[in-house]
């Protein structure tokens, strides 16, 4: 084969696969964090502080309905299954509408839901179709930090408020409808850090993967740990879709710098790749890290033993302490579940429904984009008791006031619930 | 002549090799060594598929890592129900299937299409079977256990290896050693290598060119098979497409660093590319490239070889 | 009696090439088919060879009807093919060009040794070139080299295509010569050529047209006048 035939067919090697990465694969694992939840919301925020009242604009709520748009990833680097979030989409709303047929001034909640396919570009072509075709009134982002930023730019363009879980805050904290529902991977940082400090932990390493998305949260982390007076022994970027040799090496450095706590920001497949290694080579340090996706149940039926002393702040606490904090959430499923047991990506959907059904309903019966916005930005407090409370206020994006401390345990393979509502201080 | 220069691949070889463990054990990477035969063994595995069918039919079959993960599916949907060797042989039945199935109804009414054609439809049916898997059995991923538990029998340079990974090792290099001999040595592997020279002389020879094509699909899909179910288990787990993303590309430039023909090129270019990827995430000299240095380095070893030995490692010229 | 029946004969492509070509070869005979380029020879041959289906017409076999088998049948059945081009394996040596030359007869290994034997001893040029890759050989030795790879498989009936093709006028008469060689021992020859310097060897003159035979004959038949006239003389229109 001639030299010139192989450079091109190396080329159409990379065509090929990273299509395939970013469309239907995967393993490998990239940058974004997949966030099972997100919000609800609304208010304002146009540059002066106040979306203007003549412009509350009502499409996609009608006297009888109220359509929300959802994208996730169901397919690509780090997909969610797609029945659990079928089905988990709307299953607050479903019981709305049994129970309280007039709350929302007697309007259904109907979910519209996009697989993004964990692909910015695409993420940003479903949210349109979702607005322009399916008349959604508001957009969620269900996962992929960088899937959510992509398409909450593209919502603050069009004036469509956009709802997520705290993710990362560059890029987005100009996005002028957009809201965080819960606390930030920069806002998680310092809990994260204190928590180390009371464990009794010093040496503490960094593997952060290599997406400008984790920049922040990175950087948030280092300084709260130097703060804190921690010792960063190895601080890392990682490939965001490593491979096996690379995130061997990642913990032959770790284990060399003798870390004993490692703060993870990656993929959950790179955590994965990363814990498992780790314990091939007898090396067992605690994980620690905002979690979200790496704090999803299913990375334990995955990754245990590697992954058993995992611990991870999260936006939803557990199942096991679901029946005290929202008692309607088992029981829903059990009515509406389909035969599906209730999850954890479940309840991330349930709490971020029912602090987006806390803000409807504080905007009253002139439910419109501006109306909503202006309402969420007043300062006022919406707590769902599954989710942490949230506030906005002087144009703040960010509205998380405390997260959950979840504990893996390979025994059960289920997170179990350390700590609930770990308040950030200051 | 012919000769010399074949001499003349295994001393650069030899001379890569001795060089590139000597500036390891110099600066400290030694664990990056073995790290590097240990992962690099399963991009090996991979490429001696990509060789095989390379040298019959002279196509880049984008194809051969969904035959890894059909078998590491099937290892997984079958070990609830079956003693786990027994899973492992149905695993490879399929995926051998798989590559009969392929053959049949892709490469032969493709047989005298232009080459480039068949590339693309190799990528058509590694594309088709992920949609499957996905269409299947979700995008997620799921838990599949190693053959040999046994983790820390041995330690080598400060690296652990476990049993799993010497079966890979073991299976790699025999391997490779009976493939290079089939190849050399037995009337089907002269056939085999004369239909990707002349495919109508081969016929008048009185040999069936389309059942060798079988031949070679079945037992390329086999080592694509024995490279899932050997590597995929002590990674932990697999998603749908796991081998096509995370080992095609290494795989294929194992391969390529190897000379495209060369079945013991394809097995160390495998173990180089490994190092050289796990040099790249723990040298400190590298930690200052943004991106991805493990990939990067690897591109760039894999773009040297082709400007300046683009017959490879130990492939022949011409 | 005749070892090759070749009845009304019909091949397309996607235009018909042979339009009902009749002939018969006997045994022990060497055949020379003759014709411009396009005249449907190479067709014919490969068709005998089962490298092509014929739409209509018989091959017949020492009386079998052969028509629209594949090599692989015939190869076993004594037919064996020395393609225009010359066609080895480049990359393999010489010895394993020949090995595979033996594929049929690859169960019996004391045959095989035999007739490498033989083949060295037609070619002994080949014998001193056993390691070397088929890929670098002249032309000449590679035209020894096909030739003798399809000995391998100890044929019945030999064709071959274009034998002097690109050779120098000394070394086509060394093949020639060889190749009467080889039909003295009792192999049946049909050569498909258009260098008249095969003519002293043949014993059979078959010339085609434009898809048809427009002359055969044997013995004194063949005389260069009438060649001439028929063959080289229209080939000037």
């Amino acid at each position: 084969m001639s030299q010139r035939a192989r450079v091109a067919i190396l080329l159409l090697v990379v065509a090929l696969v990273g299509a395939a990465c970013g469309q239907k694969t995967g393993v490998a694992g990239t940058g974004g964090e997949v966030v099972a939840g997100g919000g609800g919301g609304g208010g304002g925020g146009t540059a002066s502080g106040q979306h203007e009242p003549d412009d509350n604009d009502t499409s996609g709520v009608s006297d009888s309905e109220i359509v929300i748009g959802v994208h996730a990833p169901v397919t690509g680097a780090s997909p969610l299954p797609q029945r659990t979030f079928d089905i988990g989409k709307d299953i607050y709303w479903q019981l709305l509408a049994a129970n309280e047929p007039d709350a929302l001034g007697g309007r259904r909640v109907r979910v519209v839901f996009r697989d993004d396919e964990f692909n910015p570009n695409r993420a940003v072509e479903v949210c349109r179709e979702m607005v322009e075709s399916e008349g959604a009134f508001i957009l969620v982002g269900g996962g992929g930090a960088d899937q959510i930023t992509a398409c909450a730019e593209y919502a603050a363009e069009n004036g469509v408020p956009y709802f997520s879980a705290g993710v990362n805050e560059a890029g987005l904290e100009e996005a002028s409808t957009y809201f965080a529902l819960s606390l930030t991977y920069a806002q998680q940082a310092p809990l994260i850090a204190q928590r180390i400090k009371d464990e009794g932990f010093e040496k503490v390493g960094v593997a952060v993967a290599d997406t400008p998305s984790f920049q922040d949260g990175h950087d948030a982390f280092v300084d709260a740990a130097e703060e804190a007076g921690l010792d960063i022994v190895a601080d890392d970027t990682i490939n965001k879709t490593a491979s096996e040799a690379e995130a061997l090496a990642e913990v032959q450095k770790l284990k060399d710098a003798d870390a004993e706590v490692v703060f993870i920001l990656t993929s959950p497949l790179v955590y994965l790749g990363i814990a498992g290694g780790a314990r091939n080579q007898n090396y067992d340090p605690v994980f620690i890290g905002p979690g979200i996706t790496s704090g999803l149940n299913q990375v334990l039926t995955f990754g245990c033993p590697g992954v058993a002393k995992g611990r991870f702040f999260s936006p939803f606490p557990e199942l096991d302490v679901i029946d005290e904090l929202d008692p309607d959430y088992v029981a829903a499923y059990e009515q509406f579940g389909q035969g599906e047991p209730a999850d954890d990506i479940g309840l991330a959907l349930w709490g971020l429904n029912k602090t987006i059904r806390l803000m409807f309903e504080a905007t009253g019966d002139e439910l419109g984009r501006a109306a909503l916005m202006n309402t969420i930005e007043g300062g006022e407090v919406f707590d769902s008791g599954v989710f942490a409370p949230v506030e906005f206020s002087d144009g703040e994006r960010f509205g998380g006031t405390a997260a959950h401390l979840l504990k893996a345990d390979c025994d059960t393979k289920l997170y179990s619930t350390e700590e609930q509502f770990v308040q950030a201080e200051g | 002549m012919d000769r010399l220069r074949e001499r003349q691949g295994q001393v650069i070889t030899a001379a890569v090799i001795t060089l590139l463990v000597l500036v390891l054990l110099a600066t400290g990477e030694k664990e990056s060594l073995v790290i590097g035969v240990i992962t690099g063994s399963a991009y090996g595995f991979l490429a001696l598929g990509l060789v095989l069918i390379y040298k019959s039919s002279g196509v880049f079959n984008f194809a051969q890592g969904e035959f890894g993960t059909v078998a590491v599916y099937t290892l997984y949907l079958l070990h609830f129900d079956v003693p786990y060797g027994f899973a492992l042989l149905g695993a490879l039945g399929v995926a051998v299937l798989m590559g009969v199935v392929v053959e049949r109804l892709v490469v032969r009414p493709l047989f005298d299409a232009p080459r480039v054609t068949l590339l693309v439809a190799t990528a058509g049916v590694a594309l088709l079977s992920i949609a499957v898997q996905i269409w299947f059995g979700e995008a997620t991923a799921r838990p599949v256990g190693r053959a040999l538990p046994t983790l820390d029998r041995f330690t080598v340079l400060g690296v652990q290896i476990s049993d799993q990974r010497l079966l890979l090792l073991g299976a790699l290099a025999i391997l490779a050693g009976l493939l290079a001999w089939f190849f050399n040595k037995t009337n089907l592997g002269l056939a085999i290598l004369g239909s990707s020279q002349e495919p109508t002389a081969t016929e008048l020879m009185g040999i069936s060119v389309k059942r060798l094509s079988t031949i070679v699909w079945a037992l390329a899909a086999l080592l694509g098979g024995l490279a899932g179910v050997l590597a995929v288990p002590e990674t932990g787990g697999f998603a749908p497409g796991v081998l096509t993303v995370a080992f095609l590309i290494p795989a294929f430039t194992a391969a390529v660093l190897g000379g495209m023909t060369s079945l013991p090129g394809a097995f160390l270019g495998g173990v180089i590319v490994g190092v050289v990827e796990a040099v790249a995430t723990s040298a400190p000299i590298f930690e200052d490239i943004p991106g991805s240095p493990g990939t990067l380095l690897v591109f760039v070893v894999l773009l040297i070889v082709l400007v300046a030995r683009p017959q490879g490692l130990l492939g022949k010229a011409g | 009696m005749a070892l090759v029946e070749v009845e009304d004969l019909r091949v397309s492509y996607e235009n018909p090439v042979l339009l009902g070509v009749s002939f018969e070869v006997e045994e022990g005979e060497t055949a020379v088919l003759f014709g411009l380029n396009g005249a449907g020879k190479t067709t014919t041959v490969q068709t005998i060879a089962g490298l092509l289906k014929p739409d209509a017409g018989k091959i017949r076999l020492g009386g079998t009807d052969i028509a629209g088998r594949p090599p692989s049948k015939l190869v076993p059945m004594g037919v064996a093919l020395v393609p225009e081009g010359r066609r080895v394996f480049p990359a393999l040596s010489v010895a394993n060009n020949l090995r595979l030359g033996a594929w049929v007869r690859r169960a019996n290994g004391s045959e095989v040794d035999e007739r490498r034997e033989l083949v060295f001893e037609y070619f002994p040029r080949l014998s001193e070139r056993v390691d070397q890759a088929a890929g670098t050989l002249s032309g000449g030795e590679q035209q020894m080299l096909a030739i003798g790879r399809a000995l391998m498989s100890k044929p019945k009936l030999l064709l071959i295509d274009e034998a002097s093709l690109g050779l120098s006028p000394a070394l086509a008469k060394t093949v020639f010569q060889v190749v009467k060689r080889i039909n003295d021992d009792g192999v049946t020859v049909i050569i498909v050529e258009q260098n008249v310097g095969v003519l002293p060897y043949a014993d059979r003159v078959l010339i085609m047209e434009k898809g048809t035979l427009i002359f055969s004959g044997v013995g004194d038949e063949i005389q260069d006048a009438n060649l001439r006239e028929s063959y080289l003389g229209k080939a000037e229109e």
